[in-house]
Order: structure tokens, then C-alpha cells, then sequence
């Protein structure tokens, strides 16, 4: 054995005490445990949103991309940027509307807008299915990590199921509040690990990161640049935009705006927000540097970049401690990602579908069940392997992002949207989604002749566009029927 | 809507244009890849933008925010 698998464990351990300790000697309400009693200041709601935001797919994926694909990573750091910059005026609605009406799940939000039990339905399964995708990011990140870190000793099944228990059992006991409590060691040591990892990395092997950059553009010229084909501008731009628009879809990071005590918390968020996505740049560094010290990592091995430079460079213990802390990175959002589903399929399927009378402590033990379950779906997702983590999250945040068209909409004044036209918006939405996952094609293979600005576009965000157009047409066609029909 | 709201514009034609400018620079510019420092750049602007706005903005000055969301 060697002195990496303690570190790691006692990681896992101390998460999993403190996660559960953190329950305090608090009352567990459905509103207490999924929102912590709309309690937190400005500190605790970065931590948490910091925490959801800068995940093991920032950790592994951001490195992971950036040494498979060179340039094109770079987007990572401007659809951030841009949703922190949005959010100034995005949040204080959402928390102002929530609290009035005393929301606890993102299908609320539509239900409550759109008077329609059943969007809250459709929203709440589109949901559930986007935060699976992500919940096996989290599971498979931790997988990989501790099975790298351990030097193979821990296989990543074991550690997946490990993980998804101790997920089950903090956010079981404690809600949110084991989240935050995590989040806040995490979110120190990640900046720490970030910034020294990124900086020690590139003057070691290289001298200098001027020097690096120089080396890595004469041995693979181009990688340093967006392609002509491809991962190219127009696929560049549309992903930002869209991704920056569904940043705050996520169902879990909307909710984390209930928790905040007031508008201002949030506010203050959109400025310290974006320094924080310096831990992003200092990934891209680390990812940099191994594309000379650790070649051959193909697809989806492309995501261990990170861990096999540390190896190579680092004592085992401090492996051990840079496995840690990946595992936090999995375990906080991974158990924001577990908690809200489990409250929006209790609240918004279980309770209009099957029970509609059902009280709120009714409603919090169907949830409690719904925990293992769904962390079970993901850990079989996980097993059964396939894609890399930047593409199961590029399919998340698309999936995700089609609920915008009824949310904007909901919050123009004059709201000129209805359930009619979100209800077969987002169904048109999700459609073409579907169908790009399920047939695995893009874009460019449907329409080969179409010039490279169209062809390339994310094709969530051509998802979205007809998405609109539909919310559009259908919600002014039934305004015109109901209205004739009145007449 | 308030003018000082503007500014919000900025980091948007910043970070949307660089995809563009990159195509038509070097591709390493003071020894870092363009497209990186430009991004990072705009990381910083929109933070110091988004305290401006902060700062200014009428609606944070108001003392306790306590009356908020009262339904």
C-alpha cells in the first residue's frame, strides 16, 4: 500500500462526518433541507455556487480538454464570464419570485409562472434527465480519480460506489446544509491546488510558461488555435452563448438562489465570480503542460491528463491529497445534483401525478427514498461507460438550457407566453436533442453542404432557436384561439 | 432601464468577438496563445465592470434589505 489510499480515505471520511454533522440541530422541513431555510449570505452562496459550478469536470475535464484539443477549451473560461455578468439581473428575479412564493424546486418556478401542473412535470422530467447525465460526470470523475490516485489499488467501480453511499447518507441526513459544509473546505483547497499546481507545473518541466507555449506550438502546430472545421468559431461562439444562457437552468444552481437571504447576496456574486474561473485558467496550464510530458492519452483517456502528470511529478502522498480534493469536487455538486432531484421528482411528478394531497413531511420521505435510486441509475450509467466528460456535459447544458425560451419568457413584462407555447417549445427542444444523442450524428454529417458558420453550430443551439420559434408561434396561436373562442 | 447598465454590454462584444480577432493575429501574442489572454483579460474587466455597476447601481444602496420580496 502506499501513502496515497490513506490521504484519499480520510478525505472520503472526513466529508462524509462533516456532511453529516452539519445537520446540526436543525428541523428538516422540505424547505430547511433542500434550500436551507432561504438562510445564506453573500460567503455561503458563492461557496456553493463555486462549489456546483467548479466540479470535477473543471478539475478533470478542463485539463482533460485542453490537452486532447488545444484552443477550443478556451471557451470554458467565457460562457462562465458571461452568465456571472447576466446573472446581476437574472438572480435577484429568481430570488425575489421565490421567496414570494415560497419556491423550493426549478419546476416550481414554471408551475408557479405558467399555472400548469403539468409543465412542472414535463420541466421536472427534462430536469431529471439532465442532472443524470451530470450526476454520472461526478461519479465517473470520482471513479477515475481514486482508482488513478490509488495507483490502481481501488478499482473505479469500487470508488463509484463508494462515493454515490456516502453521497446517499449526508444529503439523506443533512440536505444542503452537508453540501455547503463540504463546499467551503473544497472550494479553499481546490484554489490553492489550482493556482500551485498551475504555476509549478509549467516551470518545472518547461522553465517558463512563454517557454511552453513555444514548445507546444512548434511540436503540434494548430493546437493552439481554433480549427477551420469543426471546433471552429462558429461552433466557438454558439456554445458560449448557449451555455451562458442555460448556466443558471441548471436545476440545482437555481435553486441555491432560494438559498440566498437577499437580492444583494446574489449581486455580489456576479463580481466574485468571475476571478474565481482563474482556477479554470490554471487547469488550462496544467493541461498544457502534459500534452509534451504525458503524450498518448486517446478520447476519453484524454480526461486522466491531469492525474498521470501528478504521478509522474509528485510523492504519492501529495497524490493522495490532490485525489482528495478531486473527490470533494465530485461529492459537492455530485450531492446538489442528488438532493434536487430527489425533491423535483417527489415534488413536482410524485405529488401532481400520484398524490396530490400529500403533506410536506409525506413529501420529503418520497424524496429521501428517491435518493438511492437515482444515485443507483447513475452508478449503472457510469459502469456501462462511454463518452468523455466534456461531451456528456455539452449534452446536459443543452438539454437544460431548452427550458429558457418559457423562463425568459416568464419574466418579461407583459408576459406574452403561455403553458401551451413552453409546453411544445421545450418538447420541440428536447426532441432535437434527443435526437442528436440517440442517432450520435451532428450537424455537419446532416447537412454537408450548409457553409461552416451553420454546419458547425452547437447543435443545442440550433435545438434552442427552433425551441423559441415554436414557444413563439404556439403561445400566439392559442392567445388567438381563446381569444376568438371568447368572442 | 438605467444607462449605467450599459457597460453589461461590454464583456459580451469582448468575449463573443475573440473567436474573430484570434483568426487574425499571431498565434502567440507576449508568449501566451491569443485566444487565453484575451479571455482572461475580460475575466478581470467583467469582474471590475460588474463592481462598478455594483457600486452605483441605486438599488444596493437602499440600507437594510429586509422589505425585499415581502409578498
Amino acid at each position: 500500500m502506499n501513502a496515497a489510499l490513506p490521504v484519499i480515505a480520510l478525505f472520503l471520511a472526513l466529508a462524509l462526518c462533516a456532511g453529516v454533522r452539519a445537520k446540526g440541530g436543525r428541523h428538516m422541513t422540505m424547505e430547511q433541507w433542500t434550500i436551507g431555510g432561504r438562510g445564506f449570505g453573500t460567503p455561503l452562496v458563492f461557496v456553493l455556487m463555486a462549489g456546483e459550478n467548479f466540479t470535477t469536470f473543471a478539475f478533470l475535464g478542463a485539463s482533460g480538454w485542453t490537452y486532447g484539443k488545444g484552443a477550443p477549451a478556451f471557451y470554458i473560461l467565457a460562457y462562465g464570464c458571461l452568465a456571472y455578468v447576466l446573472s446581476y439581473w437574472l438572480l435577484p428575479c429568481i430570488w425575489r419570485y421565490a421567496k414570494q412564493h415560497r419556491l423550493v424546486s426549478l419546476p416550481d418556478f414554471f408551475v408557479s409562472k405558467y399555472q400548469s401542473k403539468g409543465l412542472g412535470i414535463l420541466v421536472a422530467l427534462v430536469a431529471a434527465l439532465g442532472m443524470g447525465a451530470l450526476l454520472t460526470v461526478q461519479l465517473r470523475g470520482l471513479g477515475i480519480i481514486v482508482a488513478e490516485a490509488s495507483y490502481g489499488q481501488i478499482s473505479p467501480a469500487l470508488a463509484v460506489g463508494l462515493g454515490a453511499i456516502t453521497m446517499v447518507a449526508y444529503v439523506g441526513v443533512s440536505g444542503i446544509h452537508g453540501s455547503v459544509r463540504i463546499a467551503v473546505f473544497k472550494d479553499i483547497l481546490i484554489l490553492a491546488l489550482a493556482i500551485f499546481l498551475g504555476i509549478y507545473l509549467p516551470l518545472h518541466y518547461y522553465g517558463g510558461f512563454a517557454t511552453m507555449f513555444a514548445v507546444i506550438d512548434a511540436a503540434h502546430p494548430g493546437v493552439l488555435r481554433l480549427p477551420a472545421q469543426g471546433l471552429n468559431p462558429a461552433w466557438y461562439n454558439s456554445t458560449i452563448l448557449l451555455l451562458a444562457l442555460g448556466y443558471y437552468l441548471y436545476p440545482h444552481t437555481f435553486t441555491s438562489v432560494y438559498s440566498a437571504n437577499s437580492a444583494k447576496a446574489v449581486r455580489k456574486n456576479a463580481i466574485l465570480m468571475p476571478l474565481y474561473q482563474v482556477v479554470l485558467l490554471c487547469m488550462f496550464f496544467v493541461g498544457f503542460a502534459a500534452i509534451m510530458q504525458v503524450p498518448g492519452l486517446k478520447g476519453a483517456d484524454a480526461d486522466l491528463a491531469l492525474l498521470r502528470l501528478a504521478k509522474q511529478s509528485f510523492d504519492p502522498w501529495f497524490v493522495g491529497v490532490i485525489g482528495g480534493t478531486g473527490v470533494l469536487t465530485a461529492l459537492v455538486p455530485g450531492s446538489m445534483i442528488l438532493l434536487n432531484a430527489a425533491t423535483l421528482l417527489a415534488k413536482n411528478v410524485y405529488r401532481p401525478g400520484f398524490a396530490p394531497h400529500s403533506c410536506d413531511a409525506r413529501l420529503r420521505s418520497v424524496a429521501r427514498r428517491i435518493l438511492p435510486w437515482f444515485a443507483l441509475i447513475a452508478v449503472y450509467l457510469v459502469l456501462r461507460g462511454g463518452a468523455s466528460f466534456v461531451t456528456l456535459s455539452l449534452f446536459a447544458s443543452g438539454l437544460l438550457t431548452q427550458l429558457f425560451p418559457p423562463f425568459m419568457g416568464s419574466l418579461l413584462p407583459g408576459a406574452f407566453g403561455n403553458k401551451f407555447g413552453a409546453f411544445a417549445g421545450i418538447a420541440a427542444g428536447t426532441a432535437i436533442m434527443g435526437y442528436f444523442a440517440l442517432s450520435d450524428t451532428t450537424l455537419a454529417q446532416q447537412l454537408p453542404n450548409w457553409p461552416g458558420a451553420i454546419r458547425d453550430l452547437n447543435p443545442g443551439a440550433v435545438a434552442l432557436i427552433v425551441n423559441a420559434l415554436v414557444f413563439v408561434l404556439v403561445s400566439w396561436g392559442a392567445r388567438v384561439r381563446s381569444s376568438a373562442a371568447a368572442r | 432601464m438605467k444607462p449605467l447598465y450599459c457597460l453589461a454590454a461590454l464583456p459580451f462584444a469582448g468575449l463573443l468577438s475573440g473567436a474573430w480577432i484570434a483568426e487574425r493575429v499571431s498565434t502567440l501574442v507576449w508568449g501566451m496563445p491569443f485566444l487565453l489572454l484575451w479571455n482572461t483579460g475580460w475575466l478581470f474587466l467583467s469582474s471590475a465592470i460588474m463592481a462598478t455597476i455594483y457600486q452605483w447601481d441605486p438599488d444596493n444602496r437602499h440600507a437594510p434589505e429586509a422589505g425585499e420580496g415581502e409578498p
